[in-house]
């Protein structure tokens, strides 16, 4: 879910419901499907670690990305792959805020809404 | 009059005595319950009648075993990851060491000693050589071994025993330093962004 009160509509993009980190990051993951920490941090090289996993724990707990332990070859990793793609993404913030604006405005957001119909 | 005093005074040592042999710290904090409960009833039993010393013992044995019991189901609640393929590589630690391990879920590099168990994060098995894992663990387990919990500490000096808290993360390192070496440990201590790790490095590199 994204947090209602961190949405800043000034913003460009996805940076309207996401911080900058968050979107380099879920951006990296809808193009590679399934990457690890070291993968990203070699990506996103002007971030420091503990800035990536701290953003990458934040993003698993909200829900956006799903990660999975790999044990495999003796090694211990972390395995990182989005639980939606970007277009699901879309669906699930924009019936969140319109509801949300629906809750407020009632019918002048449907009718608002109906502009958009062809 | 004094038999009821003297019985409680029995059992509070005798927890205190188990604790100094197996170094159980609930132990201690039971002991302390049994001590200062033991001064209460002792001054009560003073305008009682002769059997109730009786009750007024077993009262203080139960609030003694009570306080182990709740202090046991606080250090079980903990919750830790648990995944099929790690489980035998903690295992392999855990059997080294002789303390029991826990793994946490983050991607953050952490590892801390907490009761009597130590943690390691998912990111710091990732992140870290085998090597420094193991020199990790080793300073965990010297603080799981032989330093004094915060809780216990405090509540010692409270209670104005002779257990002074004190900072021991050196002799830790230095125990570690034995176990792994002093170049390992060093590496795996930069890898943690420890505040003030620099410092820590050159006194573990200085010392003899």
């Amino acid at each position: 879910m994204v947090k209602l009160e961190r949405i800043s509509l000034r913003n460009e993009g996805l940076k309207k419901f996401f911080s900058p980190n968050e979107v380099r990051i879920l951006g990296l993951l809808w193009e590679k499907e399934r990457v690890t920490s070291g993968q990203i941090q070699k990506q996103c090289g002007d971030l420091s670690l503990a800035c990536i996993a701290g953003t990458l724990d934040r993003l698993v707990k909200s829900g956006f990305v799903n990660r999975t332990i790999d044990a495999s070859d003796s090694r211990v990793r972390y395995l990182y792959a989005p639980s939606c793609t970007q277009q699901e993404l879309g669906t699930k913030i924009s019936e969140q805020v319109v509801d949300c604006l629906v809750d407020t405005f009632g019918t002048a957001v449907v009718s608002s809404i109906g502009r958009f119909r062809r | 009059m004094l038999l009821p005093f003297l019985a409680i005074l029995v059992t509070a040592a005798g927890f205190f005595s188990v604790f100094f042999v197996w170094r159980r710290f609930e132990l201690l904090i039971a002991g302390q319950a049994g001590t200062a409960s033991a001064i209460v009833v002792g001054i009560v039993s003073m305008s009682c009648p002769m059997f109730q010393w009786i009750w007024a013992y077993l009262g203080v044995v139960s609030f003694g075993l009570l306080t182990l019991s709740l202090v046991r189901y606080c250090l079980t609640r903990k919750g830790q990851t648990n995944h099929a393929g790690l489980s035998s590589y903690v295992a392999t630690l855990e059997a080294q060491f002789g303390i029991p391990i826990r793994v946490i879920d983050t991607q953050r590099i952490r590892a801390f000693a907490h009761r009597r168990a130590a943690y390691l994060s998912v990111g710091l098995l990732e992140r870290l050589d085998k090597d420094e894992v193991t020199a990790v663990v080793a300073h965990e387990a010297y603080h799981v071994k032989y330093s004094p919990s915060k809780l216990v500490s405090s509540l010692a000096a409270l209670s104005s025993l002779t257990f002074v808290p004190y900072n021991d993360e050196h002799s830790a390192d230095q125990y570690a330093a034995d176990v792994a070496s002093k170049d390992t440990l060093a590496r795996a201590l930069r890898k943690l962004e420890i505040v003030g790790v620099e410092q820590r490095i050159e006194d573990l590199l200085e010392s003899e």
